[in-house]
């Protein structure tokens, strides 16, 4: 019997099922949620650099940050990560993923319109990228980080409006899944930026 | 001919490379590494480390993952084999 025919013959006798070991959504957003990592590592390493050449840190003469709003402002993102968590775990309850999902996007906008809020004010008080080596890193750490927020909002809201639709169902959410790594990474990476920039006792808050 | 040629220009590039290396002046662009101040080298050293093993650590990290998650489907898809051969002689008893 030929090779063709042998290989026929056997895919006749036990078809080979294709096996998917990750759905191809989910191990995109991992590997794209990895190079982000690297993103922030990147700069986070510029940022340890740069602040261990400066002689006093951080330099004299610029506005204190708004520890108190700040602080504020990461509980509601934090509160945002655990909307999220809430909302696969209602898949299969009817419309309560899409409550869930539009709670937390009511939270990243009011996250994104207070640090908005944050930068008019300190750039009126002449702390711009400009001013000193910490303020470029400020603004780079967080900026990249609100981008990050938008560009995740844009996808929450776009998921928020399918699972409105009807289009998740437990087995098949995969969008919801692939969102809710993206957006718990945006709220996991806050907390390191806040305690490095805004809080006292690592010399760049009050 | 022309590899010769430029398998000398290269000898001539690693060369000229390495005789840079030992003129200080020359290493001063990198402003962290020949700050000459400790903390700062510690610094740029461990966010090197830092910086280098991270990607190797998710990769590692991911074909692990990848790994457990075929065996768990291997040996679930064993056992539910199982399972079905046992209720077939069921139900041919």
């Amino acid at each position: 019997m030929s090779t063709a025919g042998s290989v026929a013959a056997r895919g006749a006798a036990a078809p080979a099922a294709s096996r998917v070991i990750v759905p191809p959504a989910i191990l995109g957003m991992l590997l794209f949620l990895f190079t982000e990592a690297m993103l922030f590592a990147a700069l986070l390493a510029a940022f340890f650099v740069l602040r261990v050449q400066q002689p006093i840190w951080p330099p004299p003469g610029q506005p204190r940050l708004p520890i108190g709003i700040t602080t504020i402002n990461t509980l509601v993102l934090l509160a945002s990560g655990f909307t999220m968590i809430r909302s696969r775990k209602a898949l299969g309850a009817g419309p309560a993923v899409a409550r869930w999902l539009g709670l937390t996007a009511a939270l990243g906008i009011a996250f994104l319109v207070v640090q908005g809020f944050e930068w008019s004010r300190l750039l009126g008080f002449g702390f711009t990228t400009r001013a000193n080596v910490f303020g470029a890193t400020f603004y780079a750490l967080v900026g990249v980080h609100a981008v990050h927020v938008a560009a995740a909002m844009i996808y929450l809201l776009v998921t928020w409006r399918r699972a409105a639709a009807g289009r998740f169902a437990p087995g098949k959410a995969e969008g919801l899944d692939a969102c809710r790594m993206f957006w718990l990474f945006v709220v996991g990476v806050w907390p390191a930026l806040y305690v490095l920039l805004y809080q006292p006792w690592t010399g760049s808050g009050g | 001919m022309s590899a010769v040629r430029a398998g000398r220009w290269g000898g001539v590039a690693v060369a000229a490379a390495a005789a840079a290396l030992l003129v200080p002046a020359a290493c001063a662009a990198c402003s962290s590494c020949t700050a000459g101040r400790g903390d700062a080298n510690i610094a740029y050293l461990a966010t090197a480390a830092a910086m280098g093993s991270l990607p190797i650590g998710f990769g590692v990290g991911l074909t692990l993952w990848l790994r457990k998650r075929s065996r768990d489907m291997e040996a679930g898809a064993a056992g539910t084999s199982d399972a079905s051969d046992a209720s077939d002689d069921a139900a041919s008893d």
